[in-house]
């Protein structure tokens, strides 16, 4: 099987660092994760750190353009900036509790179907305009209003009925079906609080540079057109999300948002000073960057669903849950560790151990290949031409498919493909635009998706894994229905576990997001999604 | 020799001429779009389903629970394929442009907004490209020194087997990380030009210089350049500069269009490697999304720039050969001939 490996790689990336230094940094990388659970997320600043006042923020997003409308950048790179322009209804804790932020308290009814908040009175937006239950309803409105053009949000606002104003600093949303990932939905930059002049614009109006008027702690200044934009400090800033030290105006003076389009050159910026913060980062810098002592690449997995194969059932062989197991049992993620960068670290269920609902089930997660094998053989796939099984004139030959921003993750599928020809199963990978990819899906026309579903709520697995079965899909709509916490997680650890016993996923590894910075840049608070909060962010002065 | 015949039908011709190129440049640009539409239609998935999704997003979005006709009568895509290509090219007619189907503004809005920049960058590396060209290809025939005219023939080549985008991140890293001298992104200023004009005009340059060297050295071996100039007692240079040069042209503007359109490409490159507002870089982003009118008012734009550098080229002909202005036709088949 070393040999495979070797050859697989080589092919793909003929340069490698010493195994011993990457098992080294996996080790530290599992520690860490380990303890994820229980860091506040300020990474970067001590806890006896003084923030300091004033200063330039230099951030790179990835794959940026003009507009600058939170509602339709759901791309975390994106989003970063932008979390700092609106604020949101409550403020969504990284251990999944929710804190109040332009909401003073809310209500939820049994079924998830009626949410009620009570809005603070002392809010204003950067124009002069008045934060209360009528922005509210016309912020969300006009995503209702523009319908395909924010799919995404409107996906996540779900069957809303209507917004209602009982009293000036009241709203509430009426759902026709239980939605309670609705918290979490309203707790993200996409569904910020606009103020009413921008709700008011057509949709091209607010894709335009500085179209985006909200009431957070910095507001957009000035427009590069695609090459970025710049947000300057709110001074009369008084309302931060309640988890926020900082309660009084940003410490930053400004954000200087780059869109840098080359990863290799971001990270080159990094290094010499010219960035402070960095979104998207190639397996070889991210590795750098974990051993570097200028530079803190963040180690916790990106909240949703672990990286790995979905399976499409309608795919001879993959329709019996023999085979599925055997190809999950075939893969070492061991060896596909050693292969990914240094901070990747194993899977412990259908979920990233970072998701506030994660279980704990890494037993079910195993590798034994003697027990694919035999597996294989009881389902009746026998070894065939060119050592590939077959059975009835089908091959076990298999077609993964994925978009261009799972790439650098090639190296490592190739792994998993020599693992499988050792059990004498084919993949074939490749990637195809967001476009073709998502018409493969829905047409059929594939084995394998990269399963990488990310939000943090319970609700991630459905959008992959809806669908397949009824066991399944009965607990997505309990989740849904259901507001409790504890009671949400129990049905979570129901779901994952069916996932990976019917093997209708094949996890890797957790999907690190690759959030770098220089340690001179001090990021205090995080939201559950992994973004930071700008407002009390710093950046030391040379 | 009285001319007045010709000089008489001379106006007419001219109209005549004009005419003909405004009908080709005309029909080049409705091809190019047309081509373009239906090219574009065959490619899967549309701008709908490129919106939707991405690895790395804050939240998971369910492809399954979306309405996609809806969203695809939303933004026009769900009439027939006729009709759509009706009403784009009668928008052509017009002037009209459409409307991009991701962000909804103006195709001429968005194509104002990045076209100085590319047009400013092309214009200035081919600015520096031309000369830069002939003297590259100059020093490689004419110092008396064979070790300076081979080097001088071997940089061209190697120049252009170097693939820009590698250039441009060596620049980047060179110029702007290490050095600290030029912006590395970016597109404000005359010092963000700097770099990404060198590595176009080097590129433009050598690609010039290679066609040129080859077309000097089979000028250098002709009679007139060989033994008739040197008898008359005409020095290398002299020979070179005031008779070979002109004839060694004519292969030179040949490839001219060609070339300009290679520096487009790299212009294309070179803006994102420096992150620069311009064509090459919403072209990127439009293909990307399956936005097809932003794609398609491009290719327009493209067209019209291709046939534009072909009138160029036309008339650097008539410049350089006086026969094109006295017998255009006989000269022009000769050409042709050649």
């Amino acid at each position: 099987m070393e040999r495979h490996l070797t050859d697989a790689s080589g092919r793909v990336r003929p340069t490698r660092r010493l195994p011993a230094a990457v098992i080294l940094l996996v080790s530290a990388g599992l520690a860490l994760a380990g303890c994820a659970a229980s860091a506040d997320g300020g990474a970067g600043s001590g806890p006896d750190a003084t923030p300091v006042k004033g200063g330039v923020l230099h951030y790179r997003a990835a794959g940026g353009g003009k507009s600058i409308d939170p509602a339709a950048a759901t791309g975390y790179g994106l989003t970063v900036p932008l979390r700092a322009l609106v604020d949101s209804l409550v403020f969504n804790n990284q251990d999944g509790s929710f804190a109040p932020w332009l909401a003073t308290k809310w209500e939820v009814n049994d079924n998830a179907t009626r949410y009620t908040f009570t809005l603070r009175e002392d809010v204003t937006f950067s124009n002069g305009e008045k934060l209360d239950a009528a922005a509210v309803k016309a912020s969300y409105q006009a995503l209702r209003d523009n319908g395909a053009k924010y799919a995404v949000a409107n996906q996540w606002i779900g069957a809303l009925k209507e917004i209602t104003t009982p009293s000036p600093y009241t709203v509430v949303f009426d759902f026709s079906k239980p939605n309670s990932s609705f918290l979490q939905a309203s707790s993200s930059s996409v569904l910020g609080i606009v103020a009413p002049a921008t709700s008011a614009l057509p949709f091209e109006k607010r894709q335009e540079g500085l179209g985006i008027i909200g009431s957070g702690a910095f507001v957009a200044a000035e427009s590069r057109g695609e090459e970025g934009y710049t947000l300057t400090r709110r001074e009369d800033y008084r309302w931060p999300p309640a988890p926020a030290k900082n309660q009084g105006p940003a410490h930053l003076d400004k954000i200087e948002v780059r869109n840098i389009q080359d990863n290799s050159i971001a990270a080159a910026e990094l290094r010499a000073g010219g960035l402070d913060l960095l979104h998207n980062t190639e397996p070889a810098d991210k590795t750098e960057f974990a051993s570097s002592s200028e530079i803190t690449i963040r180690r916790d997995p990106l909240p949703g669903s672990a990286l790995g194969f979905a399976a499409n059932l309608k795919v001879p062989g993959l329709d019996d849950v023999k085979v599925r197991r055997a190809l999950s049992l075939a893969i070492d993620r061991d060896a596909v560790l050693k292969r990914a960068s240094a901070i990747d670290v194993a899977p412990k269920s259908a979920y990233t151990a970072s998701n506030p609902y994660a279980p704990d089930q890494s037993d079910k997660i195993r590798t034994d290949v003697a027990e694919a094998k035999k597996l294989l053989d009881e389902a009746g796939w026998k070894p065939g031409a060119n050592g590939v099984r077959e059975k009835n004139g089908d091959k076990l030959s298999f077609t993964l498919v994925y978009s261009p921003s799972t790439i650098s993750h090639e190296p490592n599928i190739a792994v998993v493909q020599s693992q499988w020809k050792d059990i004498g199963v084919e993949l074939k990978f490749g990637s195809l635009t967001q476009a073709e990819l998502n018409q493969r899906v829905l047409s059929g026309n594939y084995s394998f998706t990269w399963g990488s579903g990310t939000r943090p709520d319970a609700d991630v697995l459905r959008s992959t894994y809806g669908g397949k079965d009824p066991e399944l899909d009965r607990i997505f709509d309990e989740i849904l229905a259901q507001p409790d916490f504890e009671a949400r997680k129990a049905l979570a650890a129901k779901a994952s576990e069916i996932v990976l016993t019917e093997a209708y996923y094949l996890p890797l590894y957790d999907f690190i997001q690759p959030l770098a910075y220089r340690n001179s840049t001090h990021l205090p608070l995080f939201e559950a999604t992994h973004v930071p909060w700008l407002g009390d962010a710093w950046v030391d002065q040379q | 020799m009285t001319g007045s015949p010709s000089s008489a039908s001379l106006p007419a011709r001219l109209a005549r001429d004009v005419a003909t190129k405004l009908a080709h440049a005309v029909a080049v640009v409705f091809a190019a779009y047309s081509a373009t539409f239906f090219l574009l239609f065959v490619l899967p998935g549309d701008a709908v389903l490129a919106r939707i999704g991405t690895t790395d997003a804050i939240g998971s979005n369910d492809l399954a629970q979306l309405d996609l006709d809806a969203l695809r009568s939303e933004v026009g895509l769900a009439d027939s394929l006729w009709s759509q290509y009706l009403h784009g090219v009668t928008g052509l007619l017009r002037g009209d442009l459409g409307r991009s189907l991701i962000t909804e503004q103006p195709v001429t809005t968005l194509l104002g907004e990045v076209l100085p920049n590319t047009v400013t960058l092309g214009a200035v590396s081919l600015a520096f490209s031309v000369p830069l060209g002939f003297l590259l290809a100059v020093l490689a025939v004419n110092p008396r020194s064979k070790a300076v005219r081979s080097f001088a023939s071997m940089v061209p080549s190697a120049y252009v087997s170097l693939p820009v985008f590698w250039v441009g991140i060596l620049f980047v890293y060179l110029f702007s990380i290490t050095l600290g001298w030029f912006p590395s992104s970016g597109s404000r200023g005359a010092a963000s030009l700097v770099l990404p004009v060198t590595v176009l005009s080097l590129l433009g340059a050598a690609q010039f210089a290679q066609v040129l060297i080859s077309s000097l050295r089979t000028e250098l071996g002709t009679t007139y350049a060989a033994v008739t100039a040197p008898a008359k007692g005409a020095g290398r240079f002299h020979t070179l500069y005031r008779h070979c040069l002109r004839n060694a042209s004519f292969p030179f503007l040949a490839v001219f269009g060609l070339r300009v359109g290679q520096l487009l490409g790299g212009a294309v490159v070179i803006e994102m490697v420096f992150s620069r507002v311009g064509l090459g870089r919403l072209m990127v982003d439009s293909v990307k999304a399956v936005d097809l009118t932003v794609v398609l008012g491009i290719v327009v734009v493209l067209a019209a720039v291709y046939v534009a550098i072909n009138v160029l080229v036309d008339i650097g002909y008539v410049l350089l050969d006086p026969r094109l202005r006295r017998h255009p036709a006989s000269a022009t088949r000769k050409e042709a001939d050649a």
